[in-house]
This record gives C-alpha cells, structure tokens and sequence, in this order.
C-alpha cells in the first residue's frame, strides 16, 4: 500500500491565484514529500486554462526529492471540477528518466498530452484516461520499452474528443508494442468496442494475460458473440471486465456462465433513440 | 381539530399522509385542488382547521405550459393566505420558496452559505457568456425562476478561451417548445447550446455558479434534507452520473449512513438547515438541497423546497415524516 497524499486546488483557491507554480512549490516544501510513496495531483486551478507542464517539469528538476515517489497520478479531477477534454496535460518525455524508480503512472486528459520516448525498466502500470487518445499518444506506447509493464489501460474514446486513429491503430499497437509481462490489457471507453474485441482475440497478448478489460465502451452482443466463442480458447483469461455496455440480457447470462472466468457485466446501458436514429455512447466521452 | 389535507386525491403524498393519520386514528379531510379552485369553494372550509398544503400535480411536460399552470397555482395559494386555520407550511411561506431568486437572496442576506448566485438579469446567452468572463466563473447553473427539481434545469461550462460549449439538461426543444424529459442530455455544439439557452433564458431564469460537488465511488452526490420541527426528520443521497442530481430524475438515491460521513458534517449540514429554515416565517418543514463542496466538504444550500417532504424511502419504510407531521398537527 502506496503511502499517498492529493495535491488539489478548489475554485476558491484558483480564485485566489493559485495555479501549478503554486502547487509545485507546495508539494516541495511539504514536510511529508520524503515519506511519500504516491502522489496524486488534482485540480491545479486552471486546469482548462494552463497545462501542468510546470509540475512536471518541477518534478524533473528536483528528481532527488521524488526518488521515493512510485506512483503518480497528474489530473484527478472529475466532470464536477473540470471535463476531462478541458484538461490541459503536459510533455513527460523526461519524465521518464528522471523518475527510474516509479511503477506506477495514470495521467487523466489527453489534450496536449506528450509522452515522447518511454523507456523504463520498472514501470509496471500505465493507465490514460481521457474522452479521445490521439494517434500519436498510442504510437509512443506502441514504440515503448516497457519490460516490467503489467497493467495498461487505455481509454480510447471518441474522435470529437482526440481519437484520430481507427481499428488499425489498435491492431497496430497490439501488434508492434512487446510488454512480455503484461498481464492486464484494458482497451476500453470506445466506440469501435465491437471491433477492439475481435482485434484482440488475434493478438500476442491473449494468450498471457489474465485481465481483459473492455469496460465502458459500445460493446454489442456481436462483440460478446465473439467473446463468447473465443474466450473458451485462452483459460488464462481469468478476469472478463465488461462494465458499462449495450449487451442484451440473454448475451449476459451466456458471459456470465462461461466457466473458469470472473465476469463484471455490471451497469448494463440502452441505446438512444433520437429522430429514427439509434446511438450508443462510451461512457467517457468529453 | 380538524385535519385537512390539500392536495391531489389518489396520489402518494395522499395516500401515506392519510396512513399516517390512521396510526393515530386522526380523520383526515382530502380537498383536491379542482375543489379547491372551484368558485363556489368557501375558505370557511378550513376554518379553526390545522392544514397540509400538497403541491397540485402538473400534469404537463412543456415549460411554457408549466409557467402558466405556475401562475394558476400561485393565485390558489394567494386565495388561501386569507383562510382563518393553521397551516403546516404556509401559503406564502411556500411560494416563497418556489421563487429560487428570492430565496437564495434572502439565505445570502442572511449569511446562511448558499451556492453562488449571479444577480445581474440576463435576457440571452450573450448576456450570459459575457458575466462568466466577467466574473471568470466559466461553469454554471442555469434554472428556470420558479420551478422545482429538475425541470429546465441545464448545466453549461464554456471554456474561457477556446470557445467550447458543454451543456447538459434535461431538457428538449420539440417542436420550438421546451420540453422536459427524464433522460439527461448532454449538447456539444455551439449553435444547438446558443438556441437552448436562449429560449431557456427567455424564461424567468436564475443563474448560479456550479460548484464542484463532494462524489462516492465515481459519482457525485448532493443531499435531500427533510428537515421539520427543528430537526432533520430524513436525508436522501442523490447519486449522478452527470451534474443534475434529482430524485424524478432516476438517479440512484443512497442512505447517508453509506457516505461515511462524520459527525462534523453532519451537525454542519443541521447547523445550515436550521439556520435556512427558520429565517422563512410560516415554514415548519423545508426539502432542503445541500451541496457538499468536493474537497473541502462545505454544506451550501441549493435550494429550498416547501413541499419537498415526499421521500419514497421514508413512506415505505416508517412513514415517520407524515407521521411526525400529523403528531404536530394534531397538537395544535
């Protein structure tokens, strides 16, 4: 258990002039920072308005003093405080080596979001969430050197709100990334949710991975069709993560019923009708 | 004394309020809003008589119409204000508090802490947009004046310099009229925002900064405080995905006990209660909506309700909120 502590402004605060210069200071100056093995950043008070580019790059620059630090999390905030699209994310290309000892990073908005070359030897869980990851964002995980990596979730998201690619960038990321310890693969908060189901079935990864997660996204009974058919095939899969999804109830009991397998076929949605259209919408998607 | 409820036969608040009558053997006397308005009714009726006033069912999901059914209801409750009986709520007392402008003035007047309201009149979404850059508040509430829970409510963010709009409502233009409905929407594009909020606008409307409200496990929440007699008598949580929480709104309703609150919240948010519900004349019980503030957990007012007394886990379970009613009525 991470010994952790947020770093969160209110609208007051933000009212009041604070901002991430502000906060960078004060998570430096907090007595608690050498004992500290997460911290978490929420709000910097203008979250919509300036990215957190000066926390990161304060932390880059007093690296010492984050040599504890094995899990950072930079935008926890919710709709309440901000949308996640508003969310103005930052540059982590040095990031990487300056913090060698962290196992653990979930970045939350993806506008502006760089993250440059990843190399790092003990990262074992990425996790983004945002309304839309960029293609780009996906070609330097693709690209990345991750051999401890375990865990990498993802929300894909919605073109709207940054996702630029289509199935071939999923295709390709699973493809051309090599996380020989990845365990749990979360592909997840996509309206293409179907096609990532298939995809992922014709992946490296199926057949070591003991969590798929494809929660919170469009997924249909012709992706649980597939699931159905082809889950049989992997017994390693022990973890079916489908929260959040368009699944009929008699898909839902055959999911559920599939042996060997714990599935979460929680919080089950229904399509929009508007004008003699039907919609279906991730849960994520601003 | 005589018992005497106003309000809709054949409707929950009715039937639970007469079940709690009959725990104490009290008759209870049901005059519908149709008699009531009706010319020939004589206020003599409910002369010397202790009174519940039940809100009139509005049988209506169009905005435009629910405005005038509103004008209809507030002549009724101004015939009552000259009854010679003892009225749980009173009449003006509860017009009052459907009046979102005058209530949240007179709270603010009063130092009771309240969500922020804009005090300017603004007629359109320009006017609008112009006093979240004045006042660098780039979320807020937009409420039509008088109505209650969720109808028109719509909550807008536009960023500060990028230009983009959120909107999400409840609402629907159908047919170039408001419409409400039971769904919460969410609208993305400028020119669909722009024509709601200013046909919303058009309507009587109070604007209100949108604070951050507390969550629990992934959603956000504010709270439905029952509170009568000087006491909180129930507290609802309302759950939401989405930044309107309503209890007609389907929203997931939890018990407080499961927030974990302790006890310095809790005696806050009876400290605010109290503060909120005594300073109307005329008003012994109050629907009070509370906002936690995220982070900081501040009890604020939202609004205040004089007939927000109808809690489904309360009249299936105890009944204690009519029952406590009936109790104080019978007593006086």
């Amino acid at each position: 258990m991470y010994k952790s502590k947020l770093f969160h402004y209110t609208y007051d605060d933000y009212d009041n002039g604070k901002n991430a210069e502000t906060m960078l200071e004060e998570i430096l100056s907090d007595p608690e920072l050498p004992e500290l093995d997460e911290i978490v950043i929420g709000n910097w008070g203008d979250a919509w308005e300036d990215s957190c580019q000066k926390l990161i790059d304060g932390i880059v620059e007093n690296k010492e003093k984050f040599s504890r630090i094995k899990s950072l999390y930079v935008g926890d905030m919710d709709f309440e405080s901000c949308e996640v699209s508003w969310i103005i994310q930052a540059d982590y290309s040095k990031l990487w080596g300056a913090m060698p000892q962290l196992e653990k990073i979930v970045i939350k908005g993806s506008s502006d979001l760089t993250l440059g070359t990843v190399e790092h030897e003990n990262l074992k869980h990425l996790e983004i969430i945002c309304g839309g990851l960029p293609t780009d964002v996906f070609a330097a995980i693709q690209n990345a050197k991750l051999p401890s990596l375990q865990t990498l979730l993802l929300y894909i998201g919605i073109d709207d709100y940054g996702f630029d690619g289509d199935i071939s960038t999923i295709k390709d990321l699973l493809a051309k990334s090599d996380f020989p310890n990845l365990t749990y693969l979360g592909l997840t908060d996509s309206e293409i949710q179907d096609d990532v189901a298939e995809v992922v079935f014709g992946s490296k990864y199926i057949s070591q991975i003991t969590t798929l997660d494809l929660s919170m996204g469009t997924l249909t009974d012709k992706g649980g069709q597939v699931l159905l058919e082809k889950l049989p095939e992997y017994p390693n899969i022990k973890a079916l993560n489908l929260e959040y999804h368009f699944l009929s109830e008699s898909m839902m009991e055959k999911l559920e019923d599939l042996s060997g397998v714990e599935v979460n076929v929680d919080d089950q949605q229904e399509a929009d009708e508007y004008d003699g259209e039907v919609y279906y919408y991730p849960m994520l998607t601003e | 004394m005589k018992l005497i409820l106003i309000g809709e036969e054949n409707s929950k608040r009715t039937d639970f309020f007469k079940k709690a009558a009959e725990n104490f053997h009290v008759p209870v006397e049901v005059i519908g809003w149709d008699v009531l308005q009706q010319e020939g009714f004589s206020l003599r009726n409910l002369q010397q008589a202790a009174v519940k006033i039940d809100p009139p069912s509005f049988q209506t999901i169009r905005l435009s119409h629910m405005q005038s059914l509103l004008e209809i209801y507030k002549k009724a409750l101004q015939k009552l204000t000259q009854a010679d009986c003892h009225f749980l709520n009173s009449p003006e007392a509860i017009w009052r508090l459907l009046d979102k402008k005058g209530t949240k003035g007179h709270l603010h007047k009063m130092h009771i802490p309240v969500t922020q309201m804009f005090e300017d009149e603004i007629g359109d979404s320009e006017q609008l947009l112009g006093q979240m850059h004045s006042r660098h508040c780039y979320s807020v509430f937009v409420k039509p004046r008088y109505f209650s829970g969720a109808a028109g409510v719509a909550a807008f963010r536009a960023h500060p310099f990028r230009g983009d709009m959120v909107l999400y409502t409840s609402c629907r233009i159908e047919n170039g009229d408001l419409v409400n409905t039971k769904k919460l929407f969410k609208m993305t594009n400028r020119d669909e925002i722009v024509t709601f909020l200013n046909r919303l606008l058009a309507l009587d409307c109070v604007i209100e900064r949108w604070h951050p409200k507390a969550g629990y496990k992934g959603k956000s929440y504010d709270l439905r405080v029952v509170f009568q007699f000087g006491h909180i008598a129930h507290i609802v949580v309302r759950q939401s995905n989405g930044p309107i929480t309503n209890l007609h709104l389907n929203n997931q309703a939890l018990e407080v006990k499961e927030l974990g609150l302790d006890s310095r919240c809790i005696q806050g948010i009876e400290e605010v209660c109290f503060q909120a519900v005594s300073s109307f004349s005329g008003l012994h019980m109050a629907g009070v909506d509370i906002l936690l503030e995220k982070e900081t957990m501040r009890p604020m007012v939202i609004e205040m309700n004089g007939q927000g007394d109808l809690i489904y886990q309360d009249i299936y379970d105890k009944n204690n909120i009519y029952r406590e009613q009936v109790e104080k009525l019978c007593r006086i």
